[in-house]
């Protein structure tokens, strides 16, 4: 069986990578290739090497997976998981919720003795995307907000005797606004974390908690529980991504077993599910970035220009941070838009629109890696800190659990050990995007060879991240 | 700029980028030489029919 053209035409760049690679001299930031991390070969070599598994894999896709296969999920009943879990799980939820504002409120101003900003930045925005890729999606039973609106609703119910059914009917989810409230969210999260300079004062966290509990709250009540957090609750959306990769899923009071992937082709696709992929993707480009040598130059000349127009020094370092956080999240949407114009090279049939939304999905995977190879040393290390945060959360030297004595032990893993595991996962998750990519080609071309072509295109975007988040992970390494 | 004047600090990073330029460039020199392709066969069509 002759490979299709365009595979062989691949074939030409990666045989003519090392002669490139000989010509390129020696720079100044040679030193810095080997950083915290003791590697044997320059970090450039493993965005290399990432690109060429990616290729490898594209051919064999195309040569050994003839027919869709992930466009059906299958599912195998596991357990009963009924309403206790909610109501565990949700109690749980308000529990820490209550915790972080008060230790915010009521605790130390230093961040790190603090129980909120551990809290929020660590075990939330990182440890919950890890639980979400392992046990599916345990935020919508986690999120305080849905455990006391249910817990709202059921007692309405209770009250006026006629059950739930008594409670009025919530409005129906505009669909023009699909998950446009997310995006909004999930890139405020992003400007908090890495522009603003407030970003670890308990107190201001714990006034944003508030704030954006009182919202869920309000929202839910006009829209409903579950439509609001399937799209309105920003975090919701977020974990609810994630969650579609892992074997686990509950429905209905039961937990399924399903293949890891199996969740994403039937993701529904609303008005900003395109925009909110490219805003996450993009953030964790902007905190990888923003630790390297290019922004590291870039900045002071983008903060001058907010310092001539008359910006404190602190308001104009935020601004630059802003345009420099928007331009990642242009950055990444504008290289999946030239991969769908180019998958439009070979099917005018489709608008862009069309293809963008059919292939959405694919960025899951994607967004899935970045977070975990970028945070992972993060949860690794800053993780154990609640350990002795949960029994001194307020930093007042109180010992509730015994813990209050424990320490980090950076020991647990070495830099190079996190290295090798970031390169796995940023591999592991673009290979994961291709196939999905792949699979959902044959299904739409129903053709092997039109797929494969359109594929190429895909495969570039996705080489590209490889080589982004790898370049990113290289700059903090240094 | 200054920023030019610094480049030697992160010029090195476009290598990390090569093997999706690499890729990009294939492509699009197969993309133009296809549609030259199709071009030549929708003309040679043409003067068979004429």
């Amino acid at each position: 069986m002759t490979a299709p053209r365009p595979l062989r035409l691949l074939a030409a760049p990666a045989l003519a990578a090392p002669a490139l690679l000989a010509l390129l001299p020696a720079t100044a930031s040679a030193h810095g290739l080997v950083g915290k991390a003791d590697l044997p070969l320059p970090t450039w070599l493993f965005a290399w090497a990432a690109a060429i598994v990616l290729v490898i894999s594209f051919a064999a896709l195309g040569l050994l997976w003839p027919q869709p296969r992930l466009q059906t999920p299958r599912e195998r009943r596991l357990v009963p998981l009924g309403a206790w879990a909610d109501v565990l799980l949700g109690a749980l939820g308000i529990a820490v919720f209550a915790l972080t504002v008060y230790a915010g409120f009521a605790g130390t101003a230093v961040p790190t003795a603090n129980f909120a900003p551990t809290t929020v930045y660590v075990v939330f925005w990182v440890g919950l995307v890890v639980a979400s890729l392992v046990f599916g999606d345990v935020f919508r039973l986690l999120s305080p907000w849905r455990a006391l609106a249910r817990a709202v609703a059921w007692i309405a119910g209770r009250l006026r005797r006629g059950g739930p059914e008594a409670v009025p009917e919530p409005l129906a989810w505009p669909r023009r606004l699909g998950q446009w409230p997310a995006v909004v969210t999930i890139a405020a999260f992003a400007w908090l974390e890495l522009v603003s300079v407030d970003r670890d004062d308990p107190r201001l966290l714990a006034v944003l908690a508030l704030v954006y509990g009182a919202i869920q709250l309000i929202g839910m009540s006009v829209w409903g529980i579950e439509a609001w957090s399937r799209n309105g609750d920003g975090f919701g959306a977020f974990f609810g991504l994630f969650a579609r990769v892992s074997p686990l899923t509950r429905r209905a009071g039961v937990l399924y077993l399903r293949r890891p992937l199996d969740g994403l082709p039937s993701l529904p696709v609303l008005p900003g599910t395109v925009a909110l992929l490219c805003v996450m993707i993009g953030s964790t480009t902007f905190d990888g970035a923003s630790g390297g040598p290019l922004w590291t130059d870039l900045e002071p000349h983008v903060q001058s220009v907010f310092d001539d127009l008359g910006l404190s020094p602190t308001a104009a370092g935020e601004a630059a941070f802003t345009v420099g956080l928007l331009a990642c999240f242009l950055l990444v949407a504008l290289v999946y838009r030239l991969g769908i114009a180019g998958m439009r090279t070979v099917d005018r049939e489709r608008s862009a629109g069309e293809l963008a939304a059919a292939f959405v999905h694919t960025l899951v995977p994607i967004a899935l890696a970045y977070a975990l190879a970028h945070y992972a040393s993060l949860l690794i290390y800053q993780g154990q800190a609640y350990g002795y945060l949960l029994s001194d959360p307020l930093g007042d030297g109180s010992n509730l659990f015994g813990t209050a004595g424990w320490t980090i032990d950076y020991t647990v893993i070495s830099a190079t050990g996190i290295w090798y595991l970031q390169v796995v996962v940023i591999v592991l998750g673009h290979i994961g995007a291709l196939v999905l990519a792949h699979d959902r080609a044959l299904a739409l071309y129903r053709g092997g060879r039109a797929a494969v072509r359109s594929q190429i295109w895909m495969l570039t975007v996705m080489v590209a991240f490889t080589c982004l988040a790898l370049w990113l992970i290289s700059a903090a390494n240094q | 700029m200054t920023v030019f004047a610094h480049i030697g600090h992160w010029y090195v990073s476009i290598i990390y980028a090569a093997p999706a330029i690499l890729l990009a460039g294939a492509l699009a020199v197969s993309t133009i030489r296809q549609r030259r392709r199709d071009a030549a066969r929708r003309a040679a069509a043409r003067n068979a029919s004429t």
